[in-house]
């Protein structure tokens, strides 16, 4: 491209030319003025945003030149004689040619009867204010309207710091009542520290738990705790959102409990053998105590049950399971095997000991009238084997199912000891 | 050559760059993009900028912000056959400055031209 500039004929001043290239591109309107409103001064931005609204000669006056942003300018500068801002961050907007601008001015006076307004096109950061806002409503609703939940947040250290009519509903809890606890004082949180710490280190974490504060009738929730971060990266707080779980906690436990029980006798099945007879194990072993275990098996029951049905060998088993359970104490652990089989699991008892407990039992058994079938009383016996508990629980079974294998073979109605050690 | 004339747009597709360097009226000259070809002496004079700096930039985004709105630039971009003279006001070294404006554009010229008159 050829510029046929007259060179050296004007120069113009490079220094000059840098500033007002600065100021021709200043993305802000700067308008200059005294106190009558003649303009000294104004940069690009401040026409372009205003020429459609003010016809030309008026634009040389500040008052007439702004008046569509704003109107009593004029009347805000002979009113103010003190300080150095006028006005500040008044927002109006303009509409022109379909399209509606937000302009945001801001009069300055930084020395007597000298003025400067700023305006800045702030239509995008409105916008922008419009759909936060939208957004904020649109959260509210939702914190209004939801059901069975909570949502509210807590601080760093755990502290509840916002509180709302969801909180409400489920805790019962007031928004001043419930700012200021800390998280484990509303819901149970086991080892709550180190809860936060995995949360704020992997952005969320779940917990379950009794609520420890209501006022009403309890409930078991479900709470996840998602980090909140600053604008730095660094966790701030978390938001909370607890859920009302008890109906399905109850379930489960129901379904736990159905799973682990002799529909029957009511006793536990061989499946909640297993998982109470491990718990009580562990506690003798730390507590250093002996154990013990007795296979017990109905003698003759083929014959009850060929006799008088399925209903008498029923009747007959429930006798047995109650007159057992009278005979133990709450820490044993008694539980239908299987058939006609019972075990049962004595903390705290030796070899001996355990013989003598299973020897009350089986002439507990023995002194039973049981009313098998209207008209037809009968009596009952067992037979026991015993063996303490040394090494593993299978072993053990194991072990007293010989001992009570022998008992069978003896006659019936007996105990057998079985120990794990042979004697010397 | 005046402002007013009519055929003033082939007045100044026939003219040389340096026959328009010392108009009564500024002249600035576009391509088809809006980047300036020509910036005359006596534009850059009220304006305070040298020809060399506003040459290749975008008019109305680089050079003349205040112009960059519906009623100069926007019609140089939408309208096909445009010779139009607005009353206008320019902020030439930051003053506030009534003038009038010509805005002239063909779809097949090669140049566009914006005029300015001070009154």
């Amino acid at each position: 491209m050829e510029l046929t500039g007259p060179s050296g004929s004007d120069p113009v001043n490079d220094e000059l030319e840098q500033l007002y290239e600065l100021l021709y591109l200043l993305p802000v309107g700067v308008v200059a003025f005294d106190s009558k409103g003649s303009v000294t001064r104004a940069t690009p931005v401040s026409v372009q945003l205003l020429n459609p609204f003010v016809a030309p000669a008026a634009m040389s006056n500040a008052f007439t030149l702004l008046a569509p942003l704003v109107p009593e300018l004029a009347t805000m500068i002979g009113a103010d004689h003190s300080g150095t801002v006028v006005l500040a961050n008044h927002r109006s907007t303009l509409e022109a040619n379909g399209s509606v601008t937000t302009v945001e001015v801001s009069v300055h006076r930084p020395r007597p009867d000298y003025y400067v307004a700023i305006l800045s096109d702030v239509t995008d950061l409105v916008h922008r204010e419009h759909q936060l806002e939208r957004e904020r409503d649109r959260i509210r609703l939702i914190v209004e309207v939801v059901r069975e939940h909570a949502i509210y947040s807590i601080d760093r250290a755990g502290l509840i710091d916002s509180w709302n009519a969801s909180g409400e509903r489920l805790f019962g809890l007031s928004v001043s009542e419930a700012i200021g606890r800390r998280l484990d004082q509303i819901v149970s949180v086991d080892q709550f520290a180190d809860v936060l710490d995995a949360a704020t280190f992997a952005g969320w974490r779940r917990t379950e738990g009794w609520a420890v504060c209501s006022p009403g009738e309890a409930f078991y929730t479900d709470t996840m705790i998602s980090t909140l971060l600053d604008e730095t990266g660094q966790p701030e707080g978390f938001i909370i959102v607890t859920r009302d779980t008890t109906e399905m906690h109850r379930r489960e436990d129901d379904l736990r409990k159905e799973a682990d029980t002799d529909p029957l006798t009511k006793l536990a099945n061989r499946r909640g053998f297993d998982t109470r007879a491990d718990r009580l194990l562990k506690a003798c072993a730390v507590n250093d105590v002996p154990a013990a275990v007795l296979m017990i098996d109905i003698d003759h029951f083929k014959a009850v049950n060929d006799t008088h049905g399925h209903d008498g060998g029923d009747v007959v088993l429930c006798a047995v399971a109650a007159a057992l359970t009278g005979q133990l104490r709450t820490m044993d652990l008694l539980a239908r095997f299987g058939g006609e089989e019972f075990a049962v699991l004595l903390p705290g008892a030796d070899l001996s000991a355990a013989a003598n407990r299973a020897e009350a039992l089986r002439a507990a058994i023995a002194d039973l009238a049981v009313a098998i079938a209207p008209g037809a009383v009968g009596g009952v016996t067992v037979s026991i084997g015993v063996t303490d508990h040394n090494g593993s629980l299978p072993e053990a079974i194991q072990r007293a199912d010989v001992a009570l294998y022998e008992a069978k073979h003896s006659g019936r109605n007996q105990v057998v000891c079985h120990p794990s050690v042979p004697p010397q | 050559m005046n402002f007013d004339d009519a055929d003033l747009y082939d007045q100044l597709l026939s003219s040389s760059d340096l026959d328009m360097q010392d108009t009564a009226f500024g002249v600035v000259a576009m391509d088809s993009d809006h980047h300036v070809v020509m910036y005359n002496r006596t534009e850059s004079s009220h304006a305070g900028l040298s020809p060399e700096r506003v040459a290749g930039r975008h008019f109305f985004s680089e050079v003349a912000p205040c112009t960059n709105n519906f009623m100069v630039a926007q019609r140089f971009e939408t309208e096909d056959e445009l010779d139009a003279t607005i009353d206008y006001v320019f902020t030439l070294k930051m003053k506030p400055t009534p003038v009038r404006l010509r805005l002239l554009s063909r779809s097949e010229a090669a140049r566009r031209f914006l005029l300015v008159q001070w009154s």
